[in-house]
């Protein structure tokens, strides 16, 4: 189990009765960033959490970069840097004495807090108490403490939560160099679609605790039929119709998403609707992208159920 | 385990445990003082041992009550531990570490209030001569009384950092604390005090020293056990 930087198999976790994790295989490749993908609740911290020996497995086994997280959780966890919540910082202390904690209690060099300071770029917020930072900062500086000691793998759960817009965009930016600038392969959780798409070369997608998609995102892509999207005066009369001519749609919001990619089908659907008298006010192709595949899978699992 | 007890004691800068550490024995020497102005001329030894019951009695618990939810309150209230638990470190440490530290602070208290207790006498000596208590301070008797208290607390003690480390609620270490106390005081009298280990630090003193030997045991040897215990049982706890 080296060849990858994360890698489960039949992993679960039971809190009483209720698999918060099953039968999870998953397999994060050395040197991109893995989008871990699902809604709340879809066992997405819980996976975290096993990977970084906070829980203990009830089934199964997850193994960084070969070494088994329940047997060798000290050698497993020399591979790691994480990003778990913003606030766990000791706010009465600054920046960089916050970093000094833990590159103590890993033994490193002086200079390495200057050297991650550098990667987020917070040299000049580093001798300020934590109490004065922003959200933005305090999670740029939870992701230097997470690359204190160059770990191989760096562990970010929901990096841009809470984030304005500009803070988004720098921690972006940040993430997506980090494999080349640092030499780490991310595992990056998220609910934020449109910035792992951005970011993520790999995503997995997690639904009821079952990892339902894993894989490169362009081959994850190309799962996607292509899509038109309908808006109309009337969605309900026009899923109707649609149905009734031997379409699939998706309900989404005021929108009906209809799996069809040809323009001569986009052409039969705007007469099947007009015939049928109801108003197309827009008919688009929508690009493959991973809002459409998860919109696309979470109605497949929806209807399944 | 140098280390981690270094990064503890730098986590407790800005923190209220200094101020705690400094106002705890100061009340128990201003107390000491007012006494000693109605009362002038009181032998050293008498004043020093109503001092230290004073001490063991009601402050020593009580600090340590709040002593031991702050240093745990250092990790719960940014919920540091997930990260800390994620190093790759032995968590032992980091308990054995916060133990360490809460003895530390303890011990000096407990130092600070032999050292006040000898600067009020002084003052005393110098400024009021006809009032000042009489003999000499008696730095064996504080030496040994101070001492034996600050080993017979680590039971007590190693049971509030154990509650405080288990929940994140305030709550549960303040409620043990008071109870402990309560418990300690409705007992004093009582033979069996010395078995109560918000009692035994006053055990030292009380009933002219006659349990002060089985409490000092009980105190350390039961404050041992319940450390190792507590490191045991947080240590493989889930985070």
């Amino acid at each position: 189990m080296g060849g990858y930087a994360v890698e489960s198999t039949g992993l679960g976790k039971r809190f009483g009765a209720r698999w918060a994790v099953q039968d999870v295989a998953l397999r994060a490749p050395v040197g991109g960033i893995y989008g871990f993908l699902g809604r709340n609740g879809a066992g997405k911290t819980t996976f975290i959490r096993l990977l970084l020996g906070l829980l203990h497995p009830s089934a199964g086994r997850i193994c960084v970069f070969g070494h088994d997280v329940s047997r060798d959780r000290i050698k497993a966890a020399r591979q790691v840097g994480a990003l778990l919540e913003a606030r766990a910082t000791y706010d009465q202390l600054t920046g960089r004495e916050n970093l000094n904690i833990t590159r103590q209690l890993l033994k490193l060099p002086s200079a390495e807090i200057d050297r991650v300071l550098e990667a987020v770029e917070m040299r000049d917020a580093a001798d300020r108490k934590l109490g004065h930072y922003s959200l933005g900062m305090r999670q740029r500086l939870g992701l230097a403490r997470a690359m204190l000691g160059r770990p191989r793998l760096l562990v970010l759960d929901e990096p841009m939560n809470g984030l304005d817009p500009d803070g988004i965009r720098d921690m972006r930016d940040i993430i997506r160099t980090l494999p080349e600038r640092v030499g780490a392969t991310v595992f990056m959780s998220s609910h934020m679609l449109s910035e792992v798409e951005q970011t993520a070369t790999h995503i997995g997608l997690m639904h009821d605790g079952q990892l339902i998609l894993d894989g490169p995102i362009a081959d994850m892509l190309r799962l996607i039929e292509p899509e038109l999207s309908v808006r109309s005066s009337d969605p309900g009369r026009a899923a109707q119709v649609l149905k009734a001519a031997g379409y699939v749609t998706i309900e989404d919001g005021a929108t009906l998403l209809v799996k069809a990619g040809a323009d001569r089908e986009a052409a039969r659907i705007n007469r099947l609707l007009l015939d049928a008298g109801v108003d197309v006010i827009e008919l688009s192709f929508r690009r493959a992208n991973l809002e459409a595949l998860y919109v696309s899978v979470q109605h497949q699992k929806a209807e399944a159920a | 385990m140098w280390t981690s007890i270094n990064v503890e004691y730098r986590k407790l800068k800005g923190s209220l445990i200094w101020l705690l550490a400094l106002v705890a024995p100061s009340l128990v020497t201003v107390l000491v003082t007012l006494i000693a102005l109605r009362r002038p001329r009181m032998d050293w030894e008498f004043m020093f041992t109503g001092s230290t019951g004073l001490w063991a009695f009601f402050v020593l618990p009580m600090t340590v009550t709040a002593l031991s939810a702050l240093l745990a309150n250092i990790e719960h209230a940014p919920r540091a531990w997930d990260h800390m638990f994620a190093l790759p470190i032995q968590r032992w440490r980091m308990f054995a570490s916060k133990a360490v530290i809460l003895m530390s602070v303890v011990g000096v208290m407990t130092a600070l209030l032999a050292v006040e207790l000898w600067v009020v006498g002084a003052l005393f000596a110098a400024f009021t001569p006809a009032t000042a208590p009489q003999g000499e301070f008696p730095w064996p008797l504080a030496l040994r009384i101070l001492g034996m208290m600050w080993a017979t607390s680590l039971f007590m003690a190693m049971i509030q950092l154990w509650v405080a480390l288990r929940f994140r609620s305030f709550i549960a270490p303040l409620t043990i604390g008071l109870g402990g106390t309560f418990v300690a005081v409705a007992a004093f009298n009582a033979k069996e005090a010395m078995f109560v280990p918000w009692a035994m630090p006053v055990s030292i003193v009380g009933a002219e020293g006659v349990n002060a030997l089985p409490a000092f045991q009980l105190g350390l040897v039961g404050g041992v056990i319940t450390l190792l215990a507590m490191i045991v049982h947080m240590s493989r706890r889930e985070a």
